[in-house]
């Protein structure tokens, strides 16, 4: 099931903020392959956002390859893009990563103080939730 | 996907206003245009904002619009023209207006089934069911309610025999914050089928900001802009952008 929570105070138009939302939901698995997304006017009534607005955000993610839509059915998860959306995600987040391990390193950390820090902060959000 | 899913497979249907125009003699004897070259189209499924400063001659149009008192133009809905069956049209004309057209000395109850006899398909049932959602009591005089309960009986009345087209003038005045968001949220609720439509005309211009699909910009009795929100927002490209900016922006 779809998931979205729109946050307000976000400087990003609104249809972008769905279109982030649905990756991350595709990424997680939390909407699988070929699964039927919610009606343009459902989604747009439980957002409380427009119908263009929520139909513009589909339409972008169709333009991307990311969903697929068959007239007067709906809209539908692509499968073929999922692995790739995720590829991206996961160089995204080595990226960063090496940023962060570059900046840690600098700082006179040793790579097993890195991992301590990332086991604390693991075991502190495991006990959140 | 195409078009024909979210507008319904008949192009002509809706509201459209063509060349319209209202005028008035003032104390002078000469003529003066409250509103002007008014043209503009509702497709069934929408929300369309209407904003202007005051005296942009937003609640003229509206009225005129309604009573079908215009000099010149056309106002016709899903083809049929309102010159011809103006009872037609205003059969599927829901309004929510200050004053009210309620009768002020009758009870919520009696005023659905006094006016509501007009209607075909007015079922008071669902009128009594939505006054009891909104918190109203049908046994409630209309002379005693505030004016926010007074925008609450009337969008209660409009469940009583669903017309397709919803025109709102100011109608989250007088509301409690809380209750607008439910009044804002009820108005998605009409139009989710892509049947219906609202044309919401306010000056608290944040009601409209996520739920409007569509804008007009009302200034000295002409329409400056009419357009779809997300157009309107990547043609202006600005950060800042909102319905109250675009309005600053052009009057």
């Amino acid at each position: 099931m779809l998931d979205i929570t729109l946050k307000n105070n976000v400087e990003r138009p609104i249809y972008e903020q769905i279109m982030i939302e649905i990756k991350e939901s595709i990424i997680s698995g939390e909407v699988k392959e070929q699964e039927q997304l919610p009606s343009i006017r459902t989604l747009a009534k439980q957002l409380k956002i427009s119908v263009i607005t929520t139909k513009r955000a589909y339409e972008e993610l169709e333009k991307e390859g990311l969903i697929y839509g068959i007239a007067g059915k709906g809209f539908y998860v692509a499968d073929k893009n999922v692995d790739i959306l995720r590829e991206k995600k996961v160089s995204m987040i080595e990226e960063r990563l090496q940023e962060m391990v570059e900046e840690c390193l600098d700082a006179g950390l040793t790579l097993a103080d890195i991992h301590d820090i990332i086991d604390v902060i693991g075991e502190e959000m495991k006990k959140d939730e | 996907m195409s078009e024909n899913t979210l507008d319904g497979a008949c192009v002509e249907k809706g509201l459209k206003v063509e060349d319209f125009q209202f005028a008035y003699t003032s104390v002078f004897g000469d003529e003066k245009f409250a509103v002007k070259n008014i043209n503009f189209q509702m497709k069934p499924g929408y929300i369309y904002g209407l904003v202007g400063r005051n005296g942009a001659g937003k609640t003229t149009l509206i009225e005129s619009l309604i009573k079908g008192e215009y000099m010149k133009g056309h106002v016709s809905l899903n083809g049929v023209s309102m010159e011809d069956s103006s009872l037609q049209v205003k059969e599927n004309l829901g309004i929510i207006s200050y004053p009210a057209k309620l009768l002020q000395k009758e009870s919520l109850q009696a005023n659905g089934e006094f006016l509501g006899a007009i209607y075909a398909n007015w079922n008071q049932q669902e009128y009594e069911k939505k006054l009891k959602e909104f918190g109203l009591e049908k046994k409630q005089m209309v002379k005693n309610l505030s004016k926010g309960e007074i925008m609450k009986a009337q969008m209660a009345f409009i469940w009583g025999y669903k017309p397709q087209i919803i025109i709102a003038d100011e109608p989250t005045s007088g509301l409690d914050p809380k209750f607008r968001k439910i009044f804002i949220q009820t108005l998605q609720e009409y139009v989710e089928d892509g049947e219906h439509s609202v044309l919401f005309s306010t000056h608290i211009t944040e009601d409209l900001d996520q739920v409007a699909d569509y804008l007009m910009v009302l200034h000295e009795g002409k329409i400056l802009c009419n357009g779809s929100l997300e157009e309107l927002r990547d043609y202006y490209n600005e950060d800042n952008f909102s319905v109250s900016w675009l309005l600053r922006k052009l009057t």
